[in-house]
């Protein structure tokens, strides 16, 4: 698939409902922070869920524009969020996979796993001899050998 | 062109078709598997990452529809579902097989617990189970591996279901708690669902497949069957085809034919293998072919404490299970019964399963995966006509074949009996401390019923035996053949009666009935 499947307003309107998913905050930039927009637009034009996730697009678009007379890429987060609510009332198979696509980008970030206390892939370091043990500490860090990312 | 003809040809590579391809082996048989996915090598092949799921299950598109649209999950590749299983291994209890005798509802099987209690004990076994029976327990008895100790979730959570009044246990589950059989202990890596590469986790491929290889099966990989060949003038089946990852035509002819390729597939091939002697579908004389499709209603509750949990550390499933209400009671305001399980996931899963909320308080969410724990609240779904898995119209995979069209809405009980089971995971809950309890998401585990089995040629596709009553040389050895789905895990029931036709074919072979 060309790029001109998704033009930039398209690419904008993903990634700002990507950021609706999950939003900037004071930890990380959320979806952002792993370029959830570009990287779905990739997947998009690799022909996966290509006509969910156009049709998903346009549902936004013009939900923006009749109801913000804007683009979706130009509203505030509030908006943003009522937007997605809109979506996710009128096409909820479009919401469950951006809410699942969105989640794994951002949850396959190593820098995310050690925010969230995740330490990655395990087996290969020995797993968990303390497992059954009581849990005090959130681990910070990954297992050695983690990082490289699924 | 047939390239050679074995005396069995099994379709499906998974828990199931695993098991009848080594005992019929075992009983002198040459057998071919043809397993439509890729085989893995685990230590390799499939290393720690969610990415796993698009290798090991099954991802060709198919039509979900009805009211609540349950999406069942099922693994591909030699191994089948088991390489992505998380091992839970109940027995089912004497009632699920009468459940229309007991309750008057659903529907009673062929068999009984008493016609499987020798397979049961046998492919534990075999398998490999570890763990205890339980209080609640159709009857006391020992598995071959003792009990895994309760990682730190199952612990808190245990606590909180004592002091409701439960008896929280360590279930049977199919992941070596010590050495077994010639596989590792489990570390406790906590990556059961994206394949086990240490091969602690027993799988279709690492324990009966493993073995029938050594006794000469054949197994065919990325071979698609999308054919059932049948000699109307013989009134037999002769053979399958199947296209190769080139989607180069195969054909196999075999004296007898196994299928084993779960509740959604095996229909599908039934229906796609229709001809002029069953129009509506080979076998289908009944017209149940791809009808009473269940699966179990299932509610993930989760719970964020003020302190870490860290569930990622241990068995991804099954450290502690709660079967206090599973035993069917008249008092209750449902049918059936249902148990509890610990379950913790890697983030992608745990985020999946959380709900469908989103934005500041998903990312809360996100944020406290260390502080949280989930019981994974798992009930029946019985048996209803209307859901179904049939061909789709018009949806057509890569190779120009009809998809699944799978058509669901559960009953009236099946969602009173999934509400009691999530409200009392919650009521645990906060009896474990949790300062948040919140409601994931709801949804369909398993697939099962699709071929049932009956005494009645007309109201099911199979024997007892798992045979079919149209055709004396065709059987179904999955969770298709289930006459309801209990509120249990499948799989061993299902092995069980695998174990058990599997017997069967060899002795009846043997006599020249087949």
């Amino acid at each position: 698939m060309s790029e001109e499947l998704l033009n930039q307003t398209q690419v904008a309107t993903l990634a700002a409902l990507a950021g609706g998913i999950i939003p900037p905050d004071e930890t990380d930039g959320g979806a952002s922070s792993v370029n959830a927009g570009l990287r779905l637009a990739e997947k998009i034009r690799a022909g996966i869920n290509t006509a969910l996730y156009l049709q998903g697009i346009e549902a936004a678009e013009t939900i923006a524009t009749t109801d913000y007379r804007r683009e979706v890429a130009q509203l505030g987060p509030s908006e943003v969020y009522a937007v997605i609510a809109a979506i996710r009332e009128k096409l909820p198979g479009f919401f469950r996979q951006l809410r699942m696509d969105v989640s794994a980008l951002y949850l396959s970030d190593p820098d995310v796993w050690q925010r969230i206390g995740f330490p990655g892939p395990s087996t290969a370091s020995g797993g968990y001899p303390d497992f059954d043990q009581p849990q005090t500490q959130k681990v910070i860090g990954l297992k050695e050998g983690s990082g490289n990312g699924p | 062109m047939a390239i050679e003809s074995p005396d069995a040809l099994i379709v499906g590579a998974g828990a199931c078709g695993s098991l009848v391809a080594k005992e019929l082996a075992e009983r002198g048989f040459s057998v071919v598997v043809l397993e439509a996915g890729r085989r893995f090598d685990p230590a390799t092949d499939l290393p720690n990452t969610e990415a796993n799921g698009a290798k090991i299950l099954w991802t060709e598109p198919r039509v979900y529809t009805g009211k609540h649209g349950v999406v069942p999950k099922a693994g591909a590749g030699v191994g089948g579902g088991t390489l992505a299983w998380l091992g839970v291994m109940p027995r089912f209890h004497p009632a699920d097989f009468k459940s229309f005798s007991t309750e008057g509802i659903g529907e009673d099987w062929p068999i009984s617990y008493d016609d499987l209690r020798p397979y049961y004990r046998k492919v534990e076994r075999e398998f490999g189970v570890a763990g205890e029976c339980g209080p609640f327990a159709p009857e006391s008895y020992e598995l071959p591996m003792p009990p895994h100790r309760m990682n730190w979730l199952a612990q808190v959570l245990a606590r909180g279901a004592r002091k409701v009044g439960a008896h929280p246990f360590a279930p049977p589950i199919a992941i070596n708690s010590v050495a077994y059989d010639g596989r590792p202990a489990c570390v406790y890596c906590g990556w059961c669902g994206s394949g086990c590469p240490t091969g602690a986790k027993a799988t279709g491929a690492n324990t009966y497949l493993a073995q029938a290889e050594q006794l000469g099966v054949r197994v065919i990989s990325e071979a698609f069957v999308h054919r059932i060949d049948y000699d109307p003038r013989k009134g037999r089946v002769t053979g399958v085809g199947y296209l190769d990852a080139q989607k180069q035509e195969h054909q196999l002819n075999a004296r007898l034919v196994v299928l084993a390729a779960h509740a959604l597939e095996t229909p599908r091939l039934l229906l796609l293998s229709a001809n002029g002697a069953f129009p509506d579908g080979l076998a289908n004389s009944s017209g149940c072919v791809g009808k009473y499709l269940m699966s179990h209603p299932t509610w993930q509750v989760f719970g964020t404490f003020a302190e870490p949990i860290n569930a990622f550390k241990g068995m991804q499933m099954g450290h502690v299970m709660v079967q206090d209400y599973y035993r069917p009671d008249p008092r209750n305001g449902h049918a059936r019964g249902f148990i509890l399980l610990s379950y913790m996931m890697t983030p992608i899963t745990y985020a999946n399963l959380s709900g469908s909320f989103y934005g500041a308080e998903f990312k809360q969410f996100l944020r406290d995966y260390a502080y949280t724990a989930a019981w994974w609240a798992h009930a029946e779904g019985l048996p209803r006509e209307q859901n179904t898995a049939t061909l789709d119209p018009e949806q057509k995979d890569a190779r120009g074949l009809p998809v699944s069209r799978v058509t669901y809405e559960w009953g009236e009980n099946d969602l009173k009996l999934a509400a009691a089971a999530r409200d009392k995971a919650a009521e645990m809950m906060m009896a474990s401390g949790a300062r948040r309890v919140r409601i994931g998401l709801n949804y369909g585990a398993h697939a099962m019923g699709t071929c049932r089995m009956g005494r009645d040629p007309k109201t099911s596709v199979v024997n007892e035996f798992c045979q079919s009553h149209d055709i004396p040389n065709l059987f179904i050895c999955d969770t298709s053949v289930f006459v309801t789905g209990s509120g249990l895990n499948p799989t061993l029931t299902a092995m069980a009666i695998s174990s058990r036709a599997a017997e069967r074919i060899a002795d009846s072979a043997g006599r020249g009935d087949i």
